[in-house]
């Protein structure tokens, strides 16, 4: 499974609204107003689910979820 | 944990919208009165609109107390979205540095002013159009924008923005200075709530109305606390865990006590004050019981509620819902006390209705523009 092009078609779906601006990997989704509040329980939830791991609030960090090189860097650590 | 926060925000959402029907409930129970009882019509004075002929004998009835029962029961809605949103702040700080960029914190406020000021405009047209309520003059629109005047749960909407501004000097102190905020913060919140006893039994006189009409619902002091936690809980999460496990039936049991105390207390209050009515503020007791649900909905690690995937996506999509819940709330309680007056006196059949339309409405609008042309606008329309 291609984790950042399963993140990116929920981003853009979801978050987004399909908008269909392009996505870069090292976007900052928080600077770029894309995950909120709820955005990031979204994220969060849809990461858990999609590739079956638990996240520990503990990893519910902007290092972990600011854009989707660092989700994808941070799935392919938990997998 | 953050998983929670979603399911608990849908609970909130829902909570806000069974807290506003019921609103309209008590409205049509005691203010509307004369729109379906003969009897309460023939006492009233002038039945010239608008009709001012309240009528409380069904204070204590069973639609009373069943009103009452919902209202004191979603207490933990407003709490529960401020504490999201400070958790978030928490996120976005970086628990490392604990600082919050003005970059992030400008972001998030274009994001919640847009969708606003989109539908605070949109309010004022449709009451100009159909209510013919038209403020005098422009200051009269500007004032009402920046207090969230366009109608009464747009408070929340200033209010959130006040605490995203006030978060880079929350953030530090959440990081290393929590237990000093949160004593700090709800003990600022207890003074506020305070000066509704005193106000209520006619103590403090002027001092009191004035301290009292500084801290509306839209200004922060009087829900900082619940902002304060969620940030302590964001930077803190490690050390509350243990802590939510080793005392989740003290919360559970503790919600409770404090749900039935709250009505007491309402009561109690009613009572001494001798009024016929009085109107609901956050009590000392209610303040505690919403924070003790809301420990307890995050402490019980397996907890299964009935259609828990529904609730959460409407925990998801809770402030589109908010901006446009309460003005079909006001349709759809104008055309029942139009055409079925009836209706108003059998809150049973009116609840479910104006439940109904107040969360199916929002959800339809959103579900429409996310699949037409205009979905570029849904950010802007429902943040």
């Amino acid at each position: 499974m291609n984790v950042s092009a399963v993140l990116k078609d929920y981003i853009r779906k979801e978050l987004m609204n399909g908008a269909n601006g392009d996505l870069d990997e090292s976007e900052n989704l928080l600077a770029a107003g894309i995950i909120d509040s709820l955005g990031i329980l979204r994220l969060v939830s849809f990461v858990e689910e999609k590739f079956g791991i638990e996240v520990p609030d503990e990893d519910v960090t902007i290092d972990n979820f600011q854009s989707v090189k660092s989700m994808t860097d941070y799935v392919a650590a938990q997998s | 944990m953050t998983r929670r926060f979603l399911l608990i925000m849908g609970l909130g959402i829902l909570g806000v919208i069974l807290n506003h029907s019921a609103t309209f409930g008590y409205q049509a129970t005691f203010d509307l009165a004369w729109r379906y009882r003969p009897e309460v019509a023939a006492s009233c004075e002038d039945l010239t609109p608008p009709v001012r002929c309240p009528n409380y004998d069904q204070v204590h009835s069973a639609t009373y107390w069943g009103l009452t029962a919902v209202r004191r029961f979603i207490a933990f809605g407003v709490p529960v979205f401020l504490m999201v949103s400070g958790y978030f702040i928490a996120f976005a700080a970086g628990r490392k540095d604990a600082r919050i960029q003005w970059p992030i914190l400008k972001v998030r406020v274009v994001g919640l002013l847009i969708p606003y000021l989109l539908w605070s405009v949109i309010i004022f047209v449709g009451q100009a159009l159909f209510y013919n309520r038209v403020y005098p003059t422009a200051w009269d629109y500007i004032s009402r924008l920046l207090i969230g005047g366009a109608t009464g749960s747009y408070y929340y909407i200033p209010l959130i923005i006040q605490l995203y501004l006030l978060s880079p000097i929350l953030v530090p102190l959440a990081k290393n200075h929590w237990k000093w905020l949160l004593v700090g913060t709800a003990v600022l919140m207890l003074f506020v709530e305070g000066l509704r006893y005193l106000q209520l039994f006619g103590i403090g006189g002027t001092a009191v109305n004035t301290l009292i009409s500084f801290t509306p619902l839209w200004f922060f002091p009087r829900r900082l606390f619940w902002f304060a936690l969620g940030i302590v809980f964001g930077f803190h999460i490690s050390d509350f865990k243990p802590f939510f496990t080793r005392h989740k039936n003290k919360f559970v049991y503790g919600a409770v006590v404090f749900y039935f105390l709250s009505l007491v207390e309402f009561e109690v209050l009613l009572a001494l004050s001798g009024q016929p009515w009085i109107d609901f503020f956050s009590t000392y007791t209610t303040t505690i019981y919403a924070g003790l649900f809301t420990f307890a909905l995050l402490s019980v690690d397996k907890l299964k509620l009935p259609m828990t995937p529904q609730i959460t996506d409407l925990g998801a999509k809770a402030f589109g819902i908010y901006l446009v819940h309460e003005q079909v709330l006001e349709l759809v309680g104008t055309l029942m006390f139009r055409y079925t007056p009836w209706l108003l006196g059998y809150q049973i059949l009116y609840q479910p209705i104006m439940i109904f339309f107040a969360l199916a409405v929002p959800l339809l609008l959103m579900y429409l523009v996310s699949r037409s042309p205009a979905k570029k606008l849904y950010k802007y329309s429902f943040g």
